[in-house]
């Protein structure tokens, strides 16, 4: 069981992304232009994710919080940028491993919106055909032009049984899991308005925490309207005064 | 003329597949907007005009550029 930490590119101090359920350090790939040259960019992925090893026996957020945090090696707090599960990830991360985290952007944290979508998350792990993939795929964005042809097929051919189970049991665990603490770092919300895997709710946000919302955006924001997003992490990260 | 080129997009990627324009060649286009929707194996993204002025396409729809290749020029 292990994560996986890769350079995507950038230069300055680092930043680590940790990316949502079913994706990978690809998933960055929109943000990388608008990020690099403020930033070395490192995507850590989740295990049962991209290059990572298997699941932990504890799959749920706090126990990937926990190899997530061997995995980053940060010799100092560095900002996090994370997306859905990886949102919940990277808020135990803040609250189980003080001084790893100085910052934390978090687009649709998992478990701070609405009910998540129960049947995307029990469905991926089970889905057998590309056309099958593909129509559960089509509800993390707010228009088709942002899913990838072929997306579907390439999900279906990197399903292993491990990962399958893997990715079931992590599915499981963060249905039944309780929502993050706050941590005690400065938290920025990003959601896309449109977002019908885990839809934002203001009622279901910790106390004096509020979303921007991304107009136009369903659950994947940061590639849907990628320069809005840029430009939110900037402001949150490196136009604010440090603290 | 002001290049529009596909932009680094991380370590691993090389290439990148042209969607659709979302302009049409010869339109005026703001700086900013977006012009173009491109895709990688696992993420598809528009791309903002570097600069304003006329569009000049020179990838097509559904062919493949290099990262760093010419997209289009706008003057």
């Amino acid at each position: 069981m292990s994560a996986y930490r890769a350079f995507l590119g950038g230069a300055g101090p680092p930043l680590t992304l940790i990316h949502g359920f079913g994706a990978d350090r690809l998933a960055w790939a929109a943000l990388v232009p608008a990020l690099g040259p403020h930033a070395t960019l490192e995507a850590t992925e989740l295990p049962a994710h991209g290059k990572a090893g298997r699941a932990p026996d504890d799959p749920s957020p706090r126990g990937l919080a926990a190899i997530v945090a061997d995995a980053m090696d940060a010799a100092a707090p560095r900002p996090v940028v994370a997306h859905s599960l990886g949102a919940t990830v990277a808020l135990h991360l803040a609250q189980d491993r003080p001084g790893l985290v100085s910052r934390l952007v978090l687009i649709a944290p998992a478990l701070w919106g609405g009910p998540l979508n129960d049947a995307f998350l029990r469905g991926l792990p089970q889905v057998q055909t590309g056309v099958e993939a593909q129509d559960l795929l089509q509800r993390l964005v707010a228009n088709p032009r942002f899913l990838p042809p072929g997306i579907g097929d390439a999900l279906v051919a990197s399903l292993d049984a491990a990962r399958r189970a893997d990715w079931a049991r992590i599915a499981d665990a963060l249905l039944a899991a309780a929502p993050p603490p706050v941590p005690d770092v400065p938290v920025t919300v990003l959601w896309g308005r449109e977002d019908r895997i885990n839809p934002h709710d203001p009622d279901a946000l910790p106390d004096g925490l509020t979303a921007t919302l991304i107009e136009g955006a369903g659950h994947l924001p940061h590639a849907e309207k990628s320069s809005a997003v840029a430009r939110a992490i900037k402001a949150a990260l490196f136009e604010h005064p440090p603290g | 003329m002001t290049p529009f080129v596909v932009p680094q997009l991380g370590n691993e990627v090389e290439e990148a597949e042209v969607n659709e324009w979302l302009k049409a060649d010869g339109e005026m286009v703001e700086e900013g907007e977006p012009i173009v929707n491109i895709s990688t194996t696992k993420m598809a993204m528009d791309l903002d005009a570097p600069a304003s002025g006329v569009l000049k396409i020179v990838v097509e729809e559904g062919e493949i550029a290099k990262v760093g290749a010419t997209l289009a020029e706008i003057g």
